[in-house]
């Protein structure tokens, strides 16, 4: 499965727990931050929907 | 048929965020519906709201605003689009993707 | 956004699995209700209190919590004061994981 994990503030210890929980048995795993650098929006969009599952963290 | 494209806002923290995806999945000829729920219907008082106003559907949590203290018109929003929690369940049933902001 | 029904032992399992994620006591009224309103007919809530112990537990918190069980809505929490005073299931943050890997949808709230 492939899973989409957006970040809309820096993670806190349990956010990152549970990513990385997660992420030992994705097939691939894509964290997109929010708060920092810059984002590309439209290619967020792309993103999104290629992606079989989306969390969108606090 | 378009992708479609559900946002549940219920924070009051995130309004540049969603205006930006709004923007981006609009250009991108996605279905885009958003759902103010909780403090996210603080948002429809920012100036910046209107952006959203003809790229989204726009409903809002009808007891969320009522207990925040809000009241009148917000642009894009008609009377039948102050709605109920069944507007974000039938939103999850709806849309190929789902984001909370 | 869901995946097709899972076939086990014959049967067709069509019950979609959503889990809310509440992690502020800000929200965790506001988080009920959504947990509440995102019943359908054909799906499982859980919803997971993470890091506090439920506060203010007050008449309406209670009532709704109350109607939540009888939807058979599952509370979880890695909180142990929450399964100790208030009947929610405790899980670690690892199992928590396992839960939200199952999920068909994870709404952080």
């Amino acid at each position: 499965m492939r899973v989409l994990h957006i970040l809309k503030s820096s993670p806190d210890e349990t956010v990152e727990k549970l990513i990385n929980y997660l992420s030992e048995t994705d097939d691939e795993t894509t964290v997109q931050p929010l708060f920092s650098g810059t984002v590309d929006w439209l290619r967020l969009v792309d993103d999104i929907f290629a992606h079989d599952k989306v969390i969108c963290w606090w | 048929m378009a992708d479609k494209l559900g946002i549940l806002v219920g924070s009051d923290k995130f309004l540049g965020y969603v205006i930006q995806l709004t923007k981006a999945a609009y250009a991108k000829g996605k279905d885009i519906e958003i759902f103010f729920t909780g403090a996210g219907v603080l948002l429809t008082q920012a100036p910046n709201f209107k952006q959203l106003a003809g790229k989204a559907k726009l409903s809002v949590c009808d007891v969320s605003f009522r207990a925040a203290g809000l009241s009148g018109e917000l642009p894009g929003v008609r009377e039948t689009d102050f709605t109920t929690q069944a507007t974000n369940a039938e939103m999850i049933s709806s849309c190929d993707r789902y984001l909370v902001f | 956004m869901f995946p097709p029904p899972l076939i086990s032992d014959g049967r067709v399992n069509t019950m979609k699995k959503i889990a809310v994620l509440i992690k502020s006591i800000d929200q965790q009224y506001d988080g009920l209700c959504l947990s509440l309103g995102a019943f359908c007919d054909d799906v499982e809530i859980q919803m997971m209190v993470l890091n506090h112990e439920v506060a203010d537990m007050d008449e309406a918190y209670q009532d709704n919590m109350e109607f939540f069980d009888e939807m058979k809505g599952q509370r979880i929490s890695n909180h142990m004061a929450n399964a100790e005073k208030f009947g929610f299931g405790h899980a670690t943050i690892k199992e928590i994981a396992q839960r939200l890997r199952e999920a068909d949808l994870v709404i952080p709230f």
